[in-house]
């Protein structure tokens, strides 16, 4: 695997600044510009990624009508290994999203459904998960009285996909996003879910979380559901996700258990005081408990460059699981609760926990007036973004994209766009793209393309974000593992680092060379500020400081090369 | 490896506390309010993993026994078990004098031979502790209390590194040397790994 080389490939002139990198008339720095949204602004003017967002708001009118009739498919076969090559990643719609958002119907949360979708939309968002707290008081009232809700935001905003889910406490483990696509039991799968499952109702043992898994694979067997997911979130955050219970989920079905948080939400928590919260970026500031894994060390509690450490550790965790050819994919949400800076509150009166337990819900939020610095949340989409390759926009494409491993996450909007390509030389199967597997015959060349489309607009901070810099990672494919402990895959290597200079449109090529063993491959790529001592991996964030607007960094999901 | 001074005891406890920082924070708090009494110089907590899960133990260093087997007198909870090693001991527990319920007689048994011989081990007392201003030059930290090593987390090694304490330094036991684990607070600023508050997140519920 050597012999690479690449181009950039800039449509843009290189000698402006960004504010002046394209042609489009706009007013620079005002943040709430989209060209996708500005019907003065041709197609042909269009990035692939924002000509996809302009289809989709044109599609908005259709999308509310289809979703009754996307959510009868038929139940998805069981996946235990990567989806050959479907060829190439420039035919899909790219949606993105986040699927960890709180509301009022949770015992931490603060906001009204409609506030939060709201929030996402001028964000940018096409589609959320509402994953309000699995508990008692949740199990028997909140679960039901967040649907009107969520119906009434499908209805308010046709080119929104708005699920309704759940935060999971796994049994003997961390957090979990559970979802189903919609439909008329959508409200039952996820209650008895809840209520047979939840880990704050009794279930407490490894077991109970397969057993739950399995179950929501069985209510898409029973077609009750089309179409239901489960996701690990903050997984190193306490140590309590061992790797063996997440291999045991992913084997439990393989239709339900497809990944976790490759970045954990909260990234506000990080900004210093007296400014912000000034506590550990993704709230990752703890140590060891009683019940963590003990193979885990220190550093596994703690966030690199704001990613949690099973996916930024090169060989760690991920890389252990992409090594057994085991498709596990991540995404990045905002785990929004209450946002930094943002001015509302409980109502007096709707606020205490009493009122909660009485009635699934704190009353809606009032305005104090005083915006609240020691908030570590972002509002979905502000920070952090989930980028899905959809074959076509509706709930169960999402899903199915999700579940395919057809996705890339971004933090502070570092780029806008991620398209890869991987093919033999012989040209014999169908090029892969992300979550694809590609077959090769033994000593072909493999080629990889990726073309990225950077960020031209100031994000939410005001800042257009630079890409400086792409890895290649890579790492053979060398089967199941005896140990299902095992969290290192030490062959796991930086291939290739790209710099990237400009900002336009960026294609980078590589050539593995007479390939005779499998292998997957992943990237990502950073602005450039920071990385760990005398290193080009990411820095451990600090506990007390960590800006997250100086510290982007994307990660996309692997493709899969198989050989003979 | 530290001298023992002849004489130290070794007084462990454990029982069914479960596995929540919650737990612990009993633990701690028991074993400090033991300690003062009893004028301990070390007080620690452990970890006894046992049937698939953990739960926490603790023990103490004690210089001057006088009075130590009446102060341990009936201090057991019911399901607790209490063990006094003495360092003239075999070292396979053979002289251990064992209290309460001998359900985790064991364990205890094994947590005072690991603070004895420093393997383990999270110090909530230990010398030197309570004279430690809440910044000062991280080289400093080793003249001023009984901590013998630092381990850098994600830091590089730079003289100039000033510790925030944040008004916890809880060092721990490895192979055999007391080391304390600091990790990057700010630029140039370092601070214990253990934060002072374990961040119970959406748990409450």
């Amino acid at each position: 695997m050597s012999g690479p080389h690449h181009h950039h490939d800039h449509h843009h002139d290189h000698h402006h600044g960004p504010e002046h990198g394209h042609g489009h008339a706009h007013q620079p720095g005002a943040p709430a510009w989209t060209p996708y949204g500005d019907t003065s602004v041709p197609d042909t003017d269009l990035s692939p990624v924002d000509l996809s967002r302009r289809r989709f708001l044109q599609a908005a009118g259709v999308l509310g009508l289809a979703v009754g009739a996307t959510v009868a498919g038929t139940p998805r076969v069981a996946q235990a290994a990567p989806r050959p090559g479907g060829g190439g990643g420039g035919s899909y719609t790219w949606l993105n999203g986040d699927h960890h958002i709180y509301t009022q119907y949770s015992s931490d949360g603060l906001y009204t459904v409609r506030q939060q979708v709201e929030q996402a939309r001028r964000n940018g968002v096409n589609w959320l998960v509402i994953t309000d707290h699995g508990s008692a008081t949740h199990a028997r009232l909140g679960v039901d009285l967040v649907n009107p809700d969520v119906v009434a935001a499908r209805r308010a905003h046709r080119d929104m996909l708005v699920f309704q889910g759940l935060e999971w406490n796994i049994p003997a483990a961390e957090h979990g996003t559970v979802f189903v696509v919609p439909n008329a039991d959508e409200v039952a799968v996820l209650r008895e879910f809840e209520q047979q499952f939840d880990g704050s109702l009794g279930n407490v043992t490894e077991d109970r979380a397969v057993a739950g898994i399995q179950w929501l694979g069985r209510q898409m067997t029973d077609r009750r559901t089309s179409n239901a997911l489960f996701l690990a979130n903050h997984p190193a955050r306490n140590g309590i996700d061992s790797p063996h219970e997440i291999r045991a989920w992913r084997d439990a079905d393989p239709r339900v258990a497809i990944g976790m948080e490759g970045a954990p939400g909260h990234q506000a928590a990080g900004i210093p005081a007296p400014e912000g919260p000034g506590e550990a970026r993704g709230y990752y500031g703890n140590s060891r408990r009683a019940d963590s894994f003990p193979g885990y060390p220190d550093e596994s509690y703690r966030t690199f460059g704001g990613f949690d450490w099973m996916t930024a550790k090169l060989g760690g965790v991920w890389d252990s699981l992409l090594a057994e050819g085991r498709p596990w994919w991540i995404t990045a949400n905002s785990d929004s609760h209450s946002v930094y800076r943002d001015q509302l509150v409980r109502p007096t009166g709707q606020d205490s926990t009493a009122y909660f337990t009485a009635n699934g819900r704190y009353g809606d939020p009032v305005d104090s007036g005083v915006p609240q610095i020691d908030r570590g949340d972002f509002f979905p989409g502000y920070y952090s973004r989930t980028w899905v390759g959809a074959g076509s926009r509706d709930y169960g494409a999402v899903m199915d994209g999700l579940r395919a491993g057809r996705a890339f996450v971004v933090h502070g909007d570092l780029i806008d766009g991620l398209e890869v390509s991987v093919r033999g030389d012989g040209g014999g199967n169908a090029p892969a793209t992300l979550g694809e597997q590609v077959r090769i015959g033994r000593g072909e060349n493999v080629h990889m393309q990726i073309r990225i489309t950077q960020r031209r607009q100031p994000n939410a901070h005001g800042d257009v974000p630079r890409l400086r810099r792409v890895d290649l990672i890579t790492g053979p494919v060398t089967g199941p593992v005896a140990d299902r402990d095992t969290q290192t895959a030490p062959e796991t290597r930086v291939a290739q680092s790209f710099e990237v200079r400009g900002n336009g449109q960026v294609v980078l090529n590589h050539v593995f060379r007479r390939v005779d063993r499998p292998f997957f491959l992943r990237l990502r790529g950073t602005d450039g500020n920071f990385s760990a001592p005398g290193s080009i991996e990411p820095r451990q964030d600090p506990v007390g400081n960590s800006d997250p607007w100086t510290d982007l960094w994307f990660y996309s999901n692997p493709v899969f090369v198989s050989v003979g | 490896m530290a001298d023992t001074p002849s004489g130290d005891r070794w007084v462990a406890v454990c029982g069914d506390t479960g596995a929540s920082p919650a737990a612990l924070a009993e633990v701690e708090h028991r074993l400090l309010d033991l300690g003062r009494r009893v004028g301990a110089t070390e007080v620690a907590t452990h970890v006894v993993r046992a049937d698939g899960t953990g739960h926490h133990a603790g023990s103490l260093r004690v210089p001057a026994p006088d009075g130590l087997a009446g102060a341990l007198a009936g201090w057991a909870r019911p399901g607790e078990s209490v063990v006094l090693s003495g360092d003239d001991g075999p070292d396979d527990g053979g002289g251990d004098v064992a209290l309460g319920d001998p359900a985790h007689a064991g364990h205890a048994a094994d947590v005072a031979r690991a603070h004895r011989a420093r393997t383990s081990g999270r110090l909530v007392r230990f010398p030197g502790q309570d004279g430690l201003p809440d910044r000062f030059p991280l080289a400093e930290l080793t003249t001023r209390c009984a901590v013998e090593a630092v381990h850098l987390l994600g830091v590089a090694d730079d003289p100039a590194l000033v510790l925030r304490t944040r008004g916890h330094v809880r060092p721990e036991f490895r192979d055999g040397v007391l080391v304390l684990v600091v990790n990057a607070w700010d630029d140039r600023e370092v601070c214990p790994f253990e934060p002072p508050v374990q961040r119970e997140c959406c748990a409450d519920h």
